[in-house]
């Protein structure tokens, strides 16, 4: 009998996004970010402000915020797994561990994306 | 009995019967004598690839001799501009399309199989064929240097300088051609590689044991799928462009030539990372076996690789910080540029401490590690400078650039390669290379490539630009200059020697059993032609290291798949995440078809290029005819039995939907063409934000009755052979199969016939704005699907009334089916942004 | 004022957007150059002794993660602020706390010229620059030189930087940073500096054929040189003052040269070529390829093609040797 009619293992993709999952928040952020920073210079928007903020700046705190509460709770998941159950077993706390440190990193890639939109949002003049 | 079972109770018994070795050795003969051109081994290949690879080094390498001789002393005529802009653009070409990117491929292609334990790569003649064509193409590129025809662009041909205004003949259509080549070689070793990694694992090697190099190079082949498609795309722009003058790149015409810098660099920033990741890979193999003790860090490692991958994918902007973009903008590019120094910084420190824990080799390979850290961490500290983008303002197109970029690329990757090349040719040759000539050769090259390279940053810092072929005695350059002439000829000294150590050392021995350095890796094991004798399972991530019987116990046969169980060439095909068996593949064996299609395609883009359109033509006869016949012979009737490969695991030999190796394949090429096609809805956007008005008066948009009907012609076809699917599951006859092959075919060029007449209807011409010019080329592109969607439909159908199409057979229906809802899904996706402007 | 300073990074000019530009410069080299021998030291030390500890979250974490992390932060902070401060742009209430943070005092900073102040826009050509100047608001046919601009001492001078043809770069490395030129875009470049000198500059993004070939000179002088330049500069050529000058004159004519080069006050008026209504008080000939005299002008005209091969200037071969004197005398005599 063929071991594959006992186990179907786990499916590649819903794992590979579950690894990357944190990064691939911090590209959706980025691109994000980027893409309303370069809209809003090219219509000329960049000087409106919401809420006393620039345009660029409020939108682009508002984002950095739900990416990193989006990183935040990828961590989380990742080192409450980790933690509570020591009979995982090797490949699966590789996997965890993964997402959880990719999810770290990509706090910190999210936080540096941050600081042009607090510091620059409306600087749209070509140097 | 269990798959997982630990290593006492092994998966096969002894003795093994008395012809089984025999017939495994049989059916892996590689051909004798001159045949041996049409072997398909991945150790022959990967071995033809690598010697390739050093060949344009070796030739590139000789250009920049000549450039350095011309910039010895100021005001030199050795060699006069005209030649001078081509020898720079070569130089740049052939050293990144034709060496980095090939060679890193040819290593993995050589070393992965072995690593896994695999008999050899899931599509061994789809790496012939890439082998072949990119050879031939390489050859002839490189020829044009001596017929005044090579390219003279600079090596990223930033339009308008390359397009038919300024750059009328022949020179950039070459370039553009040249690329062609590599971009097809390295999508198929990207689909090579990254399905071999992930389906023909050894059974046990999770993703927690796998090799640290083999995460690069999946991590680069998934880098190679989304970062060749815009240089693809942009290459057919120019050529679009240059042929019937559609003006992407034309200001005056609503194009715009920094579209060409965004799609160029949005795929050159990722390949300075397909190129530095495996290196890196390669050093996480070295380092560990040379310090004898496991690499420090793994996890983090892994961890770091990963995230390079995605991150070099936002970088590409800081090529372009002098363009006069807004501050706000090139500041996000800035901060991902640190950002992306971080997972660097991880592994330097994972190998610092990995020879901190060790006992450290001296030998050969570890003088080049030496070498490579105190190059590459040079490299990427001038990195993090160019990432501040005010300073980059400064050095931007300065020599200091050149400096970074030959440190970061022959830091980052020449050095581990060739750490590689004197790690593992006993892995080839069963014994070691020269250590003598390998120290000297090391040493010359550390010694001449600092001395060549560092004084360009004092140049660049002094002013000086790259790209010039002469320069003023006032200007203070004189004694920099000379220095990194010298330099040069050192370093071309120290490449000399260690390349003369190969000719002369280096046999391809088809039996090797040898592990000099005491690696604790699977590359290890006695290895024939048929890879190893038997393959094991795996429960650590230096199982020479931790299961000390492993060599004796595999090369006795006692681990799976011992022998040839089908008669055939064979490999084990596993799960993606768990490694766990699923069939057996059948593997096949040496052929000319690969080669006749890899010459075919050179011939067919050749002779195009230079006009000459029946040649051509017939190019792409034998190209197509080759790949069809090469074809049918894949997918092999299934014996329908179970074959026991040990521990009494029963495979099948045959494996259909979405298990298969050929849907993952194709999935992968789908992924390719997804991108290239959003990299054109990116085109459309740019153009859109550039203008004033969109679309631009007087054009109109499509019609949007003509649009809906082509929708639903789009649709449609998807739909009939989704129908056909069910059908083919309920064994219907072949009428009905071959009816709804036709019938998907004639519906998707109806779709294409009436989007077509939605634009011609709207009077948008491709020639006269980038408007048409983008939609035109959407439309070309949707075209060019349906006409393959025709062949592999017609193909389809052959291969039905040769009766070789049924339930547990369908693998060729199914492509035809995955791509026809490709193209119905890009069909729509096309047609929505052609009407976008009208919703937003 | 005629001191020629190097064209390079390392010798900013006081005042200068440069001159932030290198102090950001040393802070690079001085953090690259410890982080370099820290990193080989230690590389060096362990592979030459044994067994040493090491433990990952020290090693790894601490070097690889927590060390760069912290490093790049305070970087990419930095950089921002010195980016604004060169860029000549208003800043906002965050960026003027950042540029505090790192104390750089409002007189580095390069200001946003005012309202209506001088402007000058620069077009690049193969291989050439054309320099027009927009001294009232509209107004840039009546400054047009070639190869050199002017500027007043210690005053912010806006350039609109374009292209004609393919895409060029505007580098003078000791005031400013570079900008590309980029067919259907206008960027902008401000300068400054409170040194009088000659500064040279060079085309650096490769443009073709004589790339190599495509200097510039920028002129700093105090304000008063300044003005009486530029009211020289308004002026029509004089008439030819002498026989000399004057079959000069006719030789001009009498070749190929009006339909290319425009000298105002005469008939000529060609517009592809650089404006010569002042050539003689130019610094240098065939965009920083010779110095400028009556020699050099006389193997210019009859040999651009062997001084500058591929460039759009062809070798008058129709003059005499006389006529070649009188035509160099004259253009020279265009001050």
């Amino acid at each position: 009998m063929s071991i594959q009619a006992r186990h179907e293992g786990r499916r590649f993709t819903p794992t590979a996004l579950f690894i990357c999952g944190g990064i691939l928040i911090w590209a959706s952020d980025f691109l994000a970010v980027y893409v309303i920073a370069a809209l809003a210079c090219a219509k000329g928007w960049a000087a409106l402000t919401i809420a006393g903020m620039p345009i660029v700046a409020f939108i682009g705190t508002i984002l950095t915020i739900a990416a990193c509460a989006g990183t935040a709770a990828i961590l989380r998941i990742g080192l409450k797994r980790l933690q509570a159950n020591g009979r995982l077993d090797a490949s699966m706390r590789f996997i965890y561990f993964l997402s959880a440190a990719i999810g770290m990193l990509a706090l910190i890639a999210i936080l540096f994306n941050a600081l042009p939109a607090w510091f620059l949002a409306t600087e749209c003049l070509p140097y | 009995m269990s798959a997982v079972d630990s290593a006492r109770a092994l998966p096969n018994p002894l003795p093994r019967p008395p012809d089984e070795l025999e017939r495994l050795q049989h059916v892996w003969k590689p051909p004798k004598g001159w045949r041996l051109l049409s072997a398909v081994n991945n150790t022959y290949i990967g071995l033809f690839y690598t010697g390739a690879a050093l060949l344009f080094l070796v030739l590139g390498g000789i250009l920049a001799l000549l450039m350095r001789t011309q910039l010895a002393v100021p005001e030199n005529d050795l060699v006069d501009y005209d030649l001078y802009n081509q020898l720079f653009t070569m130089h740049g070409s052939v050293m990144m399309f034709l060496f980095a990117v090939p060679v890193i491929e040819a290593i993995g292609i050589l070393l992965l199989p072995a690593m896994l334990g695999a008999r050899d790569l899931p599509f061994p003649r789809l790496s012939a064929y890439a082998f072949w064509a990119y050879f031939a193409g390489g050859i002839v590129f490189f020829g044009t240097i001596f017929f005044d025809v090579a390219p003279d662009g600079g090596w990223f041909m930033y339009p308008p300088l390359t397009s038919f205004k300024f750059s009328p003949g022949l020179r950039s259509d070459f370039w553009l051609l040249g690329i062609g080549f590599i971009e097809i070689s390295a999508i198929a070793g990207a689909i090579e590689i990254v399905v071999g990694i992930l389906r023909t694992r050894p059974p046990g090697m999770t993703l927690d044991k796998m090799p640290v190099y083999v995460w690069a190079m999946l991590i680069v082949g998934g880098m190679i799928i989304f970062g060749f498609p815009p240089v693809i795309l942009a290459t057919a722009l120019l050529e679009l462009e240059r042929a019937f003058h559609w003006p992407f790149f034309v200001a005056e015409q609503g194009g715009d030539s920094l579209l060409w810098q965004h799609l160029f660099w949005l795929f050159g920033h990722p390949d300075v990372y397909i190129i530095f990741l495996p290196g890196a890979g390669l050093v996480s193999m070295i380092v560990p076996a040379m310090a004898r003790t496991p690499l420090v860090g793994y996890k983090w490692v892994v961890l770091a690789i990963v995230v390079t991958g995605f991150i070099s994918f936002a970088l590409w902007v800081h090529h372009m910080f002098a363009t006069g973009m807004p501050h706000l903008t090139t500041s996000f590019f800035s901060a991902a540029s640190m950002a992306v120094a971080i997972p660097a910084g991880i592994q330097v420190f994972a190998w610092l401490a990995t020879l901190r824990r060790g006992r450290v080799q001296l030998a050969t390979p570890t003088w080049f590690i030496l070498g490579f850290f105190g190059i590459f961490v040079l490299g990427g500290l001038t990195g993090v400078m160019l990432a501040v983008a005010p300073y980059d303002w400064q050095v931007h197109d300065t020599y200091f650039v050149v400096a970074h970029l030959h440190y970061v690329v022959i830091g980052g990757m020449v050095f581990p390669v060739f750490a590689g090349i004197y790690y593992w040719a006993p892995f080839v040759s069963g014994k070691p290379l020269s250590e003598r000539m390998g120290k000297w050769a090391c040493a010359l090259m550390f010694g001449g490539f600092n001395l060549a390279f560092f004084p360009m940053h004092i140049s660049g810092l002094l002013g000086m630009p790259r790209r010039v072929w002469t320069y003023s005695d006032t200007l203070g350059w004189d004694t920099w200059n000379m220095l990194s002439t010298v330099g040069a000829f050192v370093l071309a000294l120290g490449f000399a020697i260690a390349l003369l150590d190969l000719l002369l050392h280096l046999r391809p021995a088809g039996k090797v059993d040898t592990n000099p350095w005491q690696a604790g890796t699977l590359e290890w094991l006695p290895l024939d032609d048929y890879g190893v004798r038997s393959i094991p399972h795996v429960e650590s991530r230096e199982p020479l290291w931790d299961q000390s019987q492993l060599r004796e116990e595999v090369d006795s046969g006692r681990h799976y798949l011992p022998g040839t169980l089908t008669g055939e060439r064979e490999t084990i095909v596993t799960s993606a995440i768990d490694a766990r068996p699923e069939y057996l593949l059948r593997l096949p064996g040496p052929s000319w078809l690969p080669v006749f299609a890899g010459l075919g395609t050179a011939a067919f883009f050749l002779c195009l290029t230079v006009k000459l359109f029946i040649p051509s033509m017939i190019g792409a006869v034998v190209a197509l005819v080759s790949i069809f016949k090469w074809l049918w012979q894949s997918e092999p009737a299934s014996t329908n039995r179970l074959y026991d490969i040990g521990s009494g695991v029963e495979l099948r030999d045959h494996m259909t939907g979405r298990r298969s190796h050929s849907w993952w394949a194709m999935v992968v090429l789908m992924l390719v063409d997804g991108t290239i096609f959003s990299c054109l809805v990116f085109a459309y956007f740019y153009f859109w934000t550039v203008s004033t008005k969109w679309p631009p008066p007087p054009f109109d948009l499509p019609d949007g009755a003509t649009s809906i009907a082509a929708a639903i012609a789009w649709s449609a076809s998807a739909a009939v052979l989704a129908v056909a699917h069910r059908w083919l599951r309920a064994g219907v006859r072949r009428g009905a199969l071959i009816a709804s092959l036709v019938g998907a075919a004639m519906l998707a060029w109806m779709g294409f016939a009436l989007n077509f007449m939605t634009l011609s209807d709207a009077n948008v011409r491709p020639d006269q704005h980038a408007y048409g010019a983008v939609i035109y080329t959407m439309l070309a592109w949707q075209g060019l699907h349906v006409a393959l969607i025709t062949l592999m439909g017609g193909y389809t159908i052959a291969r039905v009334l040769a009766g070789m199409v049924d339930d547990t057979r369908r693998n060729t229906f199914d492509n035809t089916r995955l791509m026809s809802y490709y193209t119905a899904a890009q069909g729509l996706a096309a047609l929505f942004v052609m009407h976008s402007p009208s919703v937003f | 004022m005629n001191e020629e300073h190097l064209q390079s990074v390392l010798h900013a000019a006081p005042g200068s957007g440069a001159e932030l530009l290198s102090g950001l410069g040393i802070v690079l080299y001085v953090g690259a150059a410890l982080i370099f021998v820290a990193v080989i030291a230690l590389v060096l030390h362990a592979t030459f002794t044994d067994r040493l500890r090491a433990s990952t979250r020290a090693w790894v974490v601490g070097g690889g993660i927590v060390f760069p992390a912290v490093a790049l932060f305070l970087l990419l902070n930095y950089s921002i602020a010195v980016g604004s401060a060169v860029s000549a742009i208003e800043s906002g209430s965050a960026l003027r706390l950042l540029l505090d943070c790192f104390r750089i005092d409002s007189k580095a900073r390069i200001p946003p010229p005012a309202p209506g102040s001088l402007r000058i826009h620069v077009d690049g050509k193969q291989w050439w620059w054309d320099v027009r100047y927009e001294v009232r608001s509209g107004d840039t046919s009546s400054i047009v030189l070639a190869n050199e601009l002017r500027v007043p001492l210690d005053e912010p001078v806006e350039l609109l930087l374009t292209t004609s043809d393919v895409i060029h770069s505007f580098w003078v490395p000791s005031l400013a940073g570079k900008v590309d030129m980029i067919p259907g875009r206008t960027n902008r470049l401000v300068i400054r500096t409170s040194e009088p000198g000659i500064y040279r500059g060079q085309c650096a993004e490769y443009c073709g054929g004589q790339h190599a070939l495509m200097a510039l000179y920028v002129i700093a002088q105090p304000r008063e040189e300044f003005e009486a330049w530029l009211t020289r500069q308004a002026q029509p050529a004089e008439a030819p003052r002498d026989d000399l000058l004057r079959s000069g004159y006719d030789a001009f004519f009498k070749g190929r040269c009006p339909e290319c080069h425009t000298v105002r006050g005469t008939p000529a008026d060609g517009a592809s070529g650089p404006d010569l209504t002042h050539v003689g008080a130019r610094h240098a000939l065939a965009a920083g390829t010779l110095r400028n005299h009556i020699g050099t002008m006389a193997g210019w005209i009859a040999g651009a093609q062997d001084i500058k091969p591929g460039n759009p200037m062809p070798d008058s071969e129709v003059y005499t040797g006389r006529e070649l004197r009188a035509l160099s005398a004259w253009l020279e005599s265009l001050e």
